[in-house]
């Protein structure tokens, strides 16, 4: 339609005049104002908990408001705090009145509602997958929501321990290689080409597969092989491919910015090909929790994350968390006036403080912690659903 | 059935398929000739009968006229609509006195490239307002947005630059805000949000939100609400103002004649002389003038802009004089009071030109008769959107 010299020509008075009106008779060209959000709205967004189109609903609705927007502040700063205090206080700050006890009831709603969930979020995940739960937690389905917040503490704890000592994670000599499960027959090693994050942030890995004799693993053709992430003992897997002329190749795209990983390789031992069907191992779950240490402002300080070590499955009972927990010597020496924090992860943008420990309470012995938590489920939790840090003394 | 398929039943020889077609022909028609009528006898005091009356006779006469009628396509049916339109209003104001003579188009006041495109302009804005695309491709032609980007990535640049700019968040806050994508959106970066808050075309959005102010808005904010305030509430204010006993006290300082006065001039655009002829008016000529100089000195429009400059100039490098000082932002304005609000160009001057001088442009009526009445934006937008329609289909 463009032509040369158009740029500035106008349209006689009549055509003006028929167009003016035609755009008027269509109530053009203004999008409807939304309504400002409401607290619930409110508190579901800053938490993360909304379908990518009840999101933009609300952003939509706080340009038009200054008002609401003033007041999505407040809520913020009520959120913080809140997210801040031990269980047993949110619940009690949601009976008060007020602008504070309206957020604590909301956030006290939505965490329950979110534990509900979160026994089943691996058992989802491994059923659905990278993509399905991807796409039904944009849609805002709860149970996709928490297998996607599961999936993002993994990952953290994943990132995590890129920069962990290995010695403190690694097991025999699983350290250098990938891990290798389902049915790879007898004498078949498979072996990482490459690993690495793509500067468009995508995780591309190359495995090629072969026999004891070194011979390009043809066998295998056709055969379905998984891609997994996995540290200390615990695999979720992210990608599926099939064995091509000995050879799988799988790609995760926006792997590298959702978990804030610079472009570059990665050590082959921090994933795993499973072969054939992936089975899930019941009960099977990662015992370490790697611990952030923080300073007294509660900035991440340069150090790698320390391990703690859990020993039980934690078990949510009777609105309490059970867990069994231990901290090895090295942390201890390395930090002794610290203290232990847990949260729940609610969302992959916020978490809810569980309780705060003395590090100094743990001798060379687990303990076992009963603390108060949120919703009314009786189960075990994931692993991932939990963060550990280690909060240097005030002052 | 939409207008084409109307355009071609109407014509056709079914008579029971020409009369729904009539009736659908007539939805449309009667809101294009309401608006058309509207602006044509803006100056006359008894325009709504007039108008209604000249609609009611001009689809007599087109049904009359059907058999000797030729569908040409939607454009020439909507110039058809218009010079019958045109032609029963001179009827009825022959046998009426005209109290202000009619504006009469001349030709030579516009100036012409070949003839107009109207059917390519039609069939461009259609396609855009179908996909509910038209207001933001204005926004991306005149503001400069970044046409990459979609219109959700938009409203939370804007929703960033409010935040940081106006209501003066940290940057740290609007990224915890922001940076609560849903899953399987990218998580907003500090380096992203620093793009986005130097972005001119951003800062252009910015100055546009806080500057255009439609008729409800204006109102409110001349009666003291700070928020945009719902239709109901004006109509409400506007039943007190009428009432020989109102019940509350006059909103903003100003007594309750003034108020109605205020609305009819502000939120329903009369002119002084259309408030003097309403038999309900409570104020005399003078009193209105006087009135009107007074809620002149309280437009928002300058003190908008000043407040928006000041704050602009606390951000470190941002050119706020150079981004909001280019004429793009000026034609949006200008587009929005025409096509949606139905303003007269001295009340877009009114309403752009405090705002636009302190930003270093000017605003001039010379300048909006060659925007608006020589459909030189219009054009543009049809241009910018059939280009963008051209680049789908080539994808």
């Amino acid at each position: 339609m463009r032509r040369q010299g158009e740029e500035n020509a106008g349209l006689s008075p009549e055509n003006a005049a028929i167009l003016k009106a035609w755009l008027q008779s269509r109530e053009a060209p203004g999008p409807a104002a939304l309504p400002a959000p409401d607290t619930t709205q409110m508190v579901h967004y800053l938490s993360g908990a909304l379908s990518s189109a009840e999101a933009r609903a609300v952003e939509r609705g706080l340009v038009s408001h200054p008002l609401a927007r003033r007041k999505l502040r407040q809520v913020r700063t009520a959120l913080l705090r809140l997210q801040e205090q031990p269980w047993s206080q949110v619940l009690e700050q949601a009976r008060q009145a007020g602008l504070e006890g309206e957020v604590a009831k909301e956030w006290a709603e939505l965490v329950s509602r979110q534990a509900a969930a979160m026994p089943q979020a691996r058992a989802r995940w491994l059923s659905q997958g990278w993509s399905a739960v991807r796409r039904q937690a944009a849609e805002g389905m709860a149970e996709a929501l928490a297998a996607w917040t599961a999936f993002c503490g993994f990952a953290g704890q994943w990132q995590a321990a890129l920069r962990a000592p290995r010695m403190a994670l690694a097991r025999g000599g699983e350290a250098y290689a990938p891990a290798v499960a389902g049915d790879l027959p007898a004498g078949f090693q498979a072996e990482i080409l490459y690993a690495e994050i793509t500067n468009a942030g995508t995780l591309q890995v190359s495995a090629q597969f072969r026999d004891a004799a070194g011979r390009s693993g043809l066998a295998l053709e056709g055969r379905k092989a998984h891609l997994a992430l996995r540290v200390a003992g615990e695999s979720w897997p992210v990608a599926s491919g099939a064995v091509t002329g000995g050879q799988t190749e799988w790609s995760v795209p926006d792997l590298g910015p959702l978990l804030d990983l610079p472009a570059g390789q990665l050590p082959p031992s921090y994933l795993e090909i499973v072969l054939g069907e992936w089975v899930s191992l019941p009960g099977e779950q990662r015992q370490i929790l790697l611990a952030e240490a923080l300073d007294a402002q509660e900035q991440p300080i340069a150090a790698p994350p320390a391990p703690i070590g859990i020993v039980n499955t934690p078990r949510w009972e009777a609105g309490q968390l059970h867990i069994v927990i231990a901290i090895s010597e090295w942390t201890r020496a390395a930090y002794p006036a610290y203290r232990l924090r847990l949260e729940y992860l609610v969302s992959p943008q916020s978490r809810q403080r569980l309780g705060e420990w003395p590090v100094a309470d743990w001798d060379s012995g687990p303990r076992a912690l009963a603390i108060p938590c949120p919703g009314s489920v009786e189960g075990p939790i994931p692993t991932a659903a939990l963060r550990a840090l280690l909060q240097a003394p005030a002052g | 059935m939409d207008e084409a398929q109307a355009l071609e039943a109407f014509t056709g020889p079914d008579e029971d398929r020409a009369r729904t077609a009539y009736g659908s022909l007539c939805e449309s028609g009667r809101r294009f000739l309401r608006a058309y009528l509207r602006d044509r006898l803006r100056y006359r005091c008894d325009s709504q009968e007039l108008i209604e009356d000249a609609i009611q006779d001009a689809f007599v006469k087109i049904w009359r006229l059907r058999a000797g009628f030729a569908d040409q396509g939607v454009a020439a049916w909507y110039a058809y609509l218009k010079r019958v339109a045109d032609s029963c209003c001179a009827d009825l104001l022959r046998g009426r006195k005209p109290d202000i003579p009619l504006p009469v188009f001349r030709e030579e006041e516009a100036p012409r490239s070949d003839p107009d495109p109207l059917d390519e302009i039609l069939e461009a804005l259609m396609a855009a307002l179908q996909a509910g695309q038209l207001a933001h491709q204005a926004d991306i032609l005149w503001l400069e947005l970044d046409p990459a980007l979609s219109e959700d990535t938009h409203v939370r640049q804007l929703l960033a630059a409010q935040l940081v700019y106006l209501d003066g968040a940290p940057w740290q806050e609007a990224v915890d805000v922001l940076g609560a994508p849903a899953p399987g959106e990218d998580p907003l970066t500090r380096e992203t949000l620093d793009a986005w808050l130097a972005h001119h075309g951003v800062l252009r959005y910015l100055a546009y939100s806080e500057l255009y102010y439609a008729n409800d808005r204006l109102a409110g904010a001349l009666l003291g609400w700070d928020e945009e305030v719902p239709s109901g509430a004006l109509d409400e204010v506007m039943r007190q103002a009428l009432s020989p006993t109102p019940s509350e006290v006059a909103p903003g300082g100003w007594a309750w004649p003034e108020v109605a006065v205020i609305l009819w001039r502000y939120r329903n655009a009369l002119l002084v002389e259309q408030i003097v002829q309403r038999s309900d008016c409570p104020l005399t000529r003078q009193e209105i003038i006087n009135l009107l100089v007074r809620t002149g000195a309280n437009l928002p429009f300058g003190k908008k802009m000043a407040d928006l400059l000041a704050a602009l100039a606390r951000a470190p490098g941002v050119r706020a004089r150079e981004a909001l000082g280019a004429p793009g932002l000026w034609k949006r304005l200008a587009f929005q009071y025409c096509y949606t609000d139905d303003l007269p160009h001295r009340d877009i001057q009114e309403r752009t030109q405090p705002a636009a001088e302190r930003a270093g442009y000017t605003v001039t009526l010379a300048a909006l008769n060659g925007w608006l009445s020589q459909g030189r934006l219009i054009r543009q937008l049809a241009r910018h959107v059939a280009d963008i329609l051209e680049g789908d289909g080539d994808a």
